[in-house]
């Protein structure tokens, strides 16, 4: 490869990229001032906590964290997805939702734990071969499954401290189940979305909730339906870096859905958190959380990031649980080949994939 | 630590020793006890030389927790993961084994112990059994264990202080010592004067 040359062109970039950052901190300096001077100003589509008509004023509201909570206990999943490998004459994916319980206070402890499954299952008619290559399909199935195994664990805990569930990035998978072709699954997966929705609407009843943490998200829900003057294609992120102070979280925000599929899902809300390392979106199902459980959820949250050092520890932990590593995924090659061999199915790996193993001059 | 508690598993082991891990972190005997190691069939006995705890992950280091506690126990109950994501594992040099007659052999075992052994803590009257062999002394100075001077001081100690010691067992010791290593005066001192012996 010609390093010269693609040192040349990434230069390029970064110039490029200060340049605009100049432009934008420019623009970022006055925000405030522009906001205040039209607090009245409608964000589109957006409603407030109050579910009136969100303007820049709910933008400049701001909340501080309360007092941490001694005892409590907080749960994650998190899946990793075998794909696939169209080589092998058998063709199958596997999923593994990776789970962690942490309780602090008077309780202390941990639990781990994880759950494989592999497709096509038979009780899922909806999971075809096509199914198993694809990506968005694939992702989608995950998120799901990540969800279940997660209000199953919580409805099961019995404590009397607050519970606390975290998924990983955006609370459903929007952006895979818009890309799903297969119709049939993709309302298998909503159908199993609402219903989970459900148990969760349900558990906050019981002092139990769950929240998607969107690290640095690059979503634009609010920039988006700002004055281009003042937007300028910006992230919500970056404005809320400007409007944050450290450890305070931003007012609710309800994005009003579009007619799709994927928004007849039970509605969210969201908020803007700055954790004191970077802006994180944090996503719940609307009306689950009110001001008082937003306040103890805006410690915990804190909490759990300061002992990750950036990024909320369950989360980090249940990643871990969930990886399918490299030496897992060899071991799987090497057991499949010997049990197709095993069959008398002779089978070896392609020369193109031998080829590439062996790298012979 | 009680007798006959199975500690562990043996996870690598070759004919002189083997490395062992234990089920709970940090539960394994200090360095210099005498453990046995197999299942129903063999008895095989060796002395701990060496307690390492780390990562379960060989990819993940761990990062300090603090600043902010006063008490290492309350750094550890505000991070209960703590405990499932280290492992302690300890190793084990061979001593002897149990030969066919049922007796006591300071050698190390004919075949060492499979791989997941159990490791357990020795009754009292093994332990006696083991140290009464005057070859033993001589067994352990002559191993390429590690920390050798430091192991025999411990596990001559921590022996003679499981119970009441004569004086003439003493005595016996260092004329085991005086045979293993001679013309070694400041050594086998150097020994002597570390045995840590507590008054009954």
């Amino acid at each position: 490869m010609e390093i010269e040359k693609t040192v040349k062109y990434i230069s390029g970039l970064a110039k490029q990229l200060k340049n605009e950052d100049s432009f934008k901190a420019t623009v970022i300096s006055k925000l405030k001032n522009d906001l205040e001077g039209s607090r009245n100003f409608r964000l589109d589509q957006i409603t407030n906590e109050q579910n009136a008509q969100a303007t820049y004023a709910d933008l400049l509201r701001v909340h501080d964290a309360a007092e941490a909570l001694l005892n409590n206990s907080v749960f994650s999943t998190d899946g990793s997805t075998l794909e696939a490998d169209r080589d092998l004459p058998i063709e199958f994916a596997a999923i593994n939702v990776g789970y962690v319980n942490i309780n602090y206070g008077d309780d202390s402890g941990a639990e781990f734990d994880s759950a494989l499954s592999f497709y096509p299952d038979p009780k899922i008619q909806e999971i075809d071969s096509r199914v198993l290559s694809d990506v968005n399909s694939m992702s989608a199935l995950r998120h799901v499954m990540e969800m279940e195994y997660l209000a199953d664990k919580m409805e099961a805990f019995k404590t009397d401290s607050i519970k606390l569930g975290f998924i990983d990035g955006n609370f459903y998978p929007n952006f895979a189940l818009s890309h799903i072709n297969n119709n049939s699954l993709k309302q298998l997966l909503i159908t199993r979305l609402k219903a989970v929705a459900e148990r969760v609407v349900s558990l906050a009843k019981d002092n139990t909730y769950i929240i998607s943490y969107n690290s640095s998200p690059k979503s634009v829900h609010i920039t988006s339906k700002m004055d281009t003057k003042i937007s300028s294609d910006f992230r919500d992120s970056e404005i809320f870096t400007e409007l944050l102070e450290d450890n305070q979280r931003s007012a609710v925000f309800n994005e009003i859905s579009k007619d799709t599929d994927e928004k007849s899902l039970t509605p969210v809300s969201f908020i803007y958190l700055n954790n004191s390392y970077e802006i994180a979106k944090i996503e719940y199902i609307k009306d689950t959380i009110d001001k008082d459980a937003m306040d103890k959820i805006h410690s915990l949250v804190l909490s759990q990031v300061k002992k990750g050092n950036g990024y909320p520890k369950i989360l980090i932990e249940s990643h871990e649980q969930a990886v399918i590593s490299q030496s897992d995924r060899k071991s799987i090659s090497i057991l499949t080949e010997r049990e197709l061999n095993a069959n008398k199915l002779k089978y070896t790996t392609t020369q193109k994939y031998q080829s590439k193993q062996s790298r012979n001059i | 630590m009680e007798d006959n508690k199975i500690i562990g598993e043996i996870i690598e082991v070759s004919s002189r020793s083997a490395i062992a891990q234990s089920y709970e972190l940090y539960d394994c005997p200090p360095i210099g006890s005498v453990v046995k190691c197999g299942d129903d069939k063999e008895d095989i006995y060796g002395v701990i030389t060496n307690i390492e705890t780390r990562s379960i992950d060989p990819g993940r280091r761990p990062n300090p927790k603090g600043p902010g506690f006063s008490e290492v126990n309350e750094l550890y109950k505000s991070n209960p993961e703590i405990t499932h994501l280290m492992k302690t594992e300890f190793n084990i040099v061979f001593l002897g084994y149990k030969n066919n007659e049922n007796t006591t052999e300071i050698s190390i075992p004919p075949t060492p112990p499979r791989i997941f052994s159990f490791v357990s803590t020795l009754p009292e009257d093994e332990m006696i059994n083991i140290f009464s062999d005057e070859g033993l002394v001589k067994f352990i100075v002559n191993s390429n264990m590690e920390l050798k001077d430091d192991v025999i001081i411990m596990i001559i100690s921590k022996y003679l202080n499981s119970k009441i010691t004569k004086t003439e067992e003493i005595g016996s010791f260092t004329s085991q010592l005086v045979g293993a290593l001679p013309d070694q005066i400041t050594r086998i001192t150097n020994i002597i004067q570390n045995l840590n012996l507590q008054e009954k």
